[in-house]
């Protein structure tokens, strides 16, 4: 009775491993390589061919797929959605990292075109004009000093016409019109916000601070009001300033680690309290504070313009470091972000989406965007610097 | 002679103009309000202690008055809390002490809240892509930054710092709303700073904690076109192709340590490599053939503060 029962089980076991073969052999089998191996190019390096510089290099992206879709391999150092209004085309402008190349991808064929082959070494940032007729590639070839090489992109050739700022610049960003740079350059008085127009190259002082590190939430034209805080971290304390009409006034908003969004009706605000993350939206009508749950990174959010709504990229459920934010900037600390809508006024969060459970890859997000209408949002993924988007 | 004496009569009281006014209306000893802070911030939720040891007789009734409105649930109370208001509104809080002799002496004082703020910059290091502000390390230069109400002045008041009740600048300075210090080796340093009127009034007082740190060390693998990778090496390092470039960045290391350093090396499997770089904080490691594994190390000092300084390694596969 005994030999028989062994005899039976290792006949189902045969047939068992018979069939697991057969299934890996028919359909477990990986199709691409990207399926088995880490796509390790993004900092693989490219050459650029100079003999086809006066080339258009065209390929094609598929832009028809989910709703999350990754827009590029190559690492991206700044990018803005452009809106061809005689076209009635939205683009997709980017400006590669290290190269400070600019491409462009229609968003609706997915044919991705080089627009200017222009190369500017160290480009590690980059923002681009709404109309896209104007690039600012910030270059750290020389690591701390940051220049600003300002290019005007054309149709007529894949070059750009490029003018160095002489200001060593720490932060920058381009008017929503299209028509003014903003930027900060320091000096031994502190730190300065210049609004920098393209076409006349006039220089003007938005703001004087007499201190060095500010994160600044630039406001979308120079007359508009700008937000700043000291650069954040956790063991030393941040202080919210707005500065309207050439007038900086201090906001009744401080504390440990301050990350920060405003605008006209909220603040929306992370500080670290007794060795912890926490999270507020103030009401600037009514003056009272109520508690968020989420948290507040310029990096990885937007606020609207004129309502108590933010969109922000925050891991759910995940227990932040006491040394948060300088873990991420120092990137010892990822995350697996999903986007989220905020509503300031309740508060209340609704889920937009889970990346990781939507593309089953590791989505650190950074540089959150909106494109025109508020109908796609656009993003880096720190891990590896490539753009993507998500269809709302 | 008693014109003199006319004139000194009808305005010796406004002589005493300060944020407390002292009114004796029978009693015979002075009146003051105190506080438990001297920095009163916007909306911030402050005590007032009525101080009346000096009075003669025994107190027998207290009452106050918030904004001139009588406050009935401060009555015969010795501290009451009160919140401020916002920027540019001041309060008045005003007691009334009445004694056994049914003679009422009161003591008033206005609060014009303030933001005092006081921003540490520690002159230490982070790399260019890091968004962040330094923290100050044990033994290094932090700038110190004060701004009133968002801006800064720099004729009307007298500034007094102190680092650990050292008086820093030698003493008071008017206009000296910034200020350089070298932190202690202790773990927590104190920055106190008191601010004055001309006139000697004092306009806030705060006191903050800078706690220093100890410097890290993150290694990043350098694309030679893209730059310094977002994510640091976690323990070890695959060698893909035929070299790597690695950087060091040590986080927190006083600026002008990581400028000058007095020692720094690299180590590979424990022996010194004669780093030829152009960067003495980048190393280039180059596959000679075969494959295993091999520890690099990383040091950087400051001989004359042993403090300033950070070490540490990773493996590399190959």
């Amino acid at each position: 009775m005994q030999k028989k029962a062994l005899i039976i089980t290792g006949v189902i076991i045969i047939l068992l491993l018979i069939s697991i073969w057969i299934y890996l052999l028919f359909f477990g089998t990986p199709k691409t390589i990207n399926e088995v191996f880490t796509d390790f190019s993004a900092n693989s390096g490219e050459v650029v061919n100079t003999e086809n510089q006066n080339q258009t290099e065209t390929s094609t992206i598929d832009v028809t797929q989910s709703k999350l879709r990754q827009l590029t391999t190559k690492p991206v150092a700044g990018f803005n959605e452009v809106y061809s209004t005689t076209t009635n085309i939205k683009a997709m402008y980017y400006a590669e990292m290290g190269t400070g190349h600019i491409y462009s991808i229609n968003l609706e064929t997915g044919e991705e075109k080089r627009l200017s082959a222009t190369t500017v070494a160290g480009v590690s940032s980059a923002e681009i004009s709404a109309k896209g007729d104007y690039v600012a590639l910030g270059s750290q070839a020389n690591d701390k000093n940051s220049t600003i090489i300002i290019g005007k992109i054309s149709s007529d050739t894949n070059e750009i016409i490029t003018k160095e700022l002489p200001n060593v610049v720490d932060d920058f960003s381009i008017s929503l019109s299209g028509t003014d740079l903003f930027y900060t350059n320091k000096d031994t008085n502190g730190l300065s916000g210049h609004s920098y127009n393209f076409k006349s190259g006039n220089d003007k002082i938005l703001f004087t601070t007499p201190f060095h590190e500010a994160t600044i939430q630039w406001g979308r034209e120079s007359d508009d009001t700008h937000y700043l805080y000291p650069k954040p971290t956790y063991l030393l304390e941040g202080y919210l300033y707005q500065v309207s009409k050439g007038k900086m006034s201090r906001l009744p908003i401080s504390g440990h680690g301050l990350t920060a969004m405003a605008n006209d009706h909220i603040v929306a605000y992370s500080i670290g309290e007794n060795g912890l993350s926490k999270n507020y939206v103030y009401n600037r009508q009514t003056k009272t504070t109520k508690t968020l749950n989420t948290t507040i990174l310029p990096e990885k959010c937007i606020i609207a313009v004129s309502t108590e709504k933010l969109i922000c990229a925050w891991e759910a459920g995940v227990n932040l470091p006491v040394e948060f934010p300088d873990k991420w900037y120092q990137g010892t600390t990822q995350y697996k972000d999903s986007i989220w809508d905020i509503y300031g006024d309740t508060p209340s969060i609704n889920l937009i989406v889970d990346t990781f459970e939507e593309s089953n890859r590791n989505i650190d997000i950074t540089n959150l965007k909106a494109g025109v209408g508020n109908k796609n949002l656009y993003f880096i993924n720190k891990n590896d610097n490539t753009l993507w988007m998500y269809e709302l | 002679m008693k014109y003199f004496v006319l004139i000194l009569t009808l305005f010796l009281p406004f002589t005493f103009t300060s944020a407390q006014t002292s009114l004796n209306l029978g009693g015979n000893s002075e009146l003051s309000i105190e506080f438990d802070t001297n920095y009163f911030t916007p909306f911030a939720e402050i005590t007032a202690s009525v101080n009346d040891y000096t009075q003669t007789s025994q107190t027998n009734k207290i009452y106050w008055k918030v904004d001139g409105k009588s406050v009935p649930e401060f009555n015969n109370q010795r501290s009451v809390k009160l919140n401020l208001k916002d920027l540019g509104e001041a309060t008045n809080i005003q007691v009334f002490v009445e004694n056994a002799n049914k003679q009422t002496v009161t003591a008033k004082k206005t609060i014009n809240p303030i933001y005092l703020d006081i921003i540490v910059e520690p002159q230490t290091r982070t790399p260019s892509f890091y968004k962040g502000r330094a923290l100050p390390s044990y033994g290094s230069t932090v700038n110190l930054t004060a701004m009133i109400n968002g801006n800064i002045n720099n004729t009307d008041y007298v500034y007094n710092w102190y680092l650990n009740d050292v008086h820093l600048d030698k003493g008071s300075v008017v206009g000296k709303y910034k200020t350089s210090a070298v932190l202690g080796m202790d773990d927590y340093n104190t920055v106190t700073l008191s601010i004055s009127k001309t006139t000697g009034e004092l306009l806030a007082k705060r006191v903050i904690e800078i706690a220093p740190v100890e410097s890290e060390l993150h290694f990043y693998e350098v694309n030679a076109l893209y730059g310094a990778n977002n994510i640091p090496i976690l323990n070890s390092l695959n060698l893909i192709g035929n070299s790597a470039i690695v950087r060091a960045e040590p986080y927190y290391l006083d600026i002008k340590t990581y400028n000058k350093p007095q020692y720094i090396e690299w180590k590979v499997d424990g022996v010194r490599n004669p780093n030829r770089n152009n960067n003495p904080y980048e190393v280039t490691l180059a596959r000679q053939g075969g494959s295993g594994k091999t520890e690099v190390g990383f040091h950087v000092r400051n001989l004359d503060n042993t403090l300033q300084g950070v070490e540490d390694s990773f493996i590399i596969n190959y």
